[in-house]
């Protein structure tokens, strides 16, 4: 006898669809927090990817110093390559736009702004983030 | 590119000369560097490897930008250079060619199965 979970997709959030057998049946609440843990390693993935987003709206900037905000936020382990692969991604996905510019050392540089569709992004990722703090919190006070 | 380079791949020869060539502009370090990301790019490369040479581009990019900065390599790149090339890659092409082995041979065993049913 075995009590089956299966996954529906529903905008970005995950459900689980019970399917109960003859004789057992899951709490409710388990169920909830096996919703959240799933929302958070999805949003682990992306919470670096939101900063750099965060920053970027900021003002026009670049790889070097976006890489140094983020440390100065305590991210202390991020190196450009990390950021680098980040805004490429951005790029990829049309999310930020990009000027290169000449430097007086070495190649140009490119800088950064956000589109319209990276703005959306940014803001659905604060929602998520609001969403999962709150939840975490609710936890906490129990 | 047109059909003789499609077949001899040589637009990609003179890609990778021109590759070759910036690496070597490079600080020492950053070349050894350079050498790793290389080895551990074309895992991820396809039958021609056609796929790699906008990869190897960004890659380069990077590297000159950062040592211009004068950044050390460390700095740069962290430990994780295999994660790096893996990211570099993207999500889609992230596949190995061990990965793409294990799906031929997931599938050819379902069709087995399938055909045993």
């Amino acid at each position: 006898m075995e009590k089956k979970l299966s996954l529906t997709k529903n905008s970005n959030m995950y459900y689980y669809v019970l399917v109960i057998s003859n004789t057992y049946y899951c709490k409710s609440e388990i169920i909830k927090w096996v919703i959240i843990l799933e929302n958070i390693t999805e949003m682990l993935k992306g919470v670096l990817e939101g900063c750099v987003l965060e920053i970027i709206s900021r003002g026009e900037t670049y790889g070097y110093e976006i890489t140094q905000q983020l440390r100065e936020l305590g991210f202390t382990d991020v190196v450009e390559g990390t950021v680098y692969t980040i805004t490429l991604r951005l790029e990829k996905n049309k999310l930020v736009n990009i000027e290169k510019r000449k430097s007086t050392v070495g190649p140009p540089r490119k800088f950064f702004t956000l589109t319209e569709a990276g703005q959306k992004q940014l803001e659905s990722f604060w929602g998520k983030w609001d969403f999962i703090s709150s939840k975490l919190n609710e936890l906490k006070v129990r | 590119m047109n059909f003789l380079e499609k077949i001899t791949g040589s637009d990609m020869t003179k890609e990778m000369k021109g590759f070759e060539a910036r690496a070597l502009a490079l600080p020492i370090e950053y070349q050894a560097a350079w050498k790793e990301m290389m080895s551990n790019l074309w895992i991820h490369g396809d039958f021609t490897g056609r796929n790699l040479m906008p990869i190897f581009d960004s890659a380069l990019e990077l590297l000159e930008v950062t040592s211009a900065d004068g950044q050390s390599i460390e700095e740069v790149l962290g430990e994780d250079i295999k994660g790096f090339c893996a990211a570099l890659v993207g999500d889609e092409g992230a596949k190995t060619y061990r990965d793409k082995w294990r799906d031929q041979l997931n599938k050819n065993v379902a069709r087995k199965l399938g055909g045993l049913k």
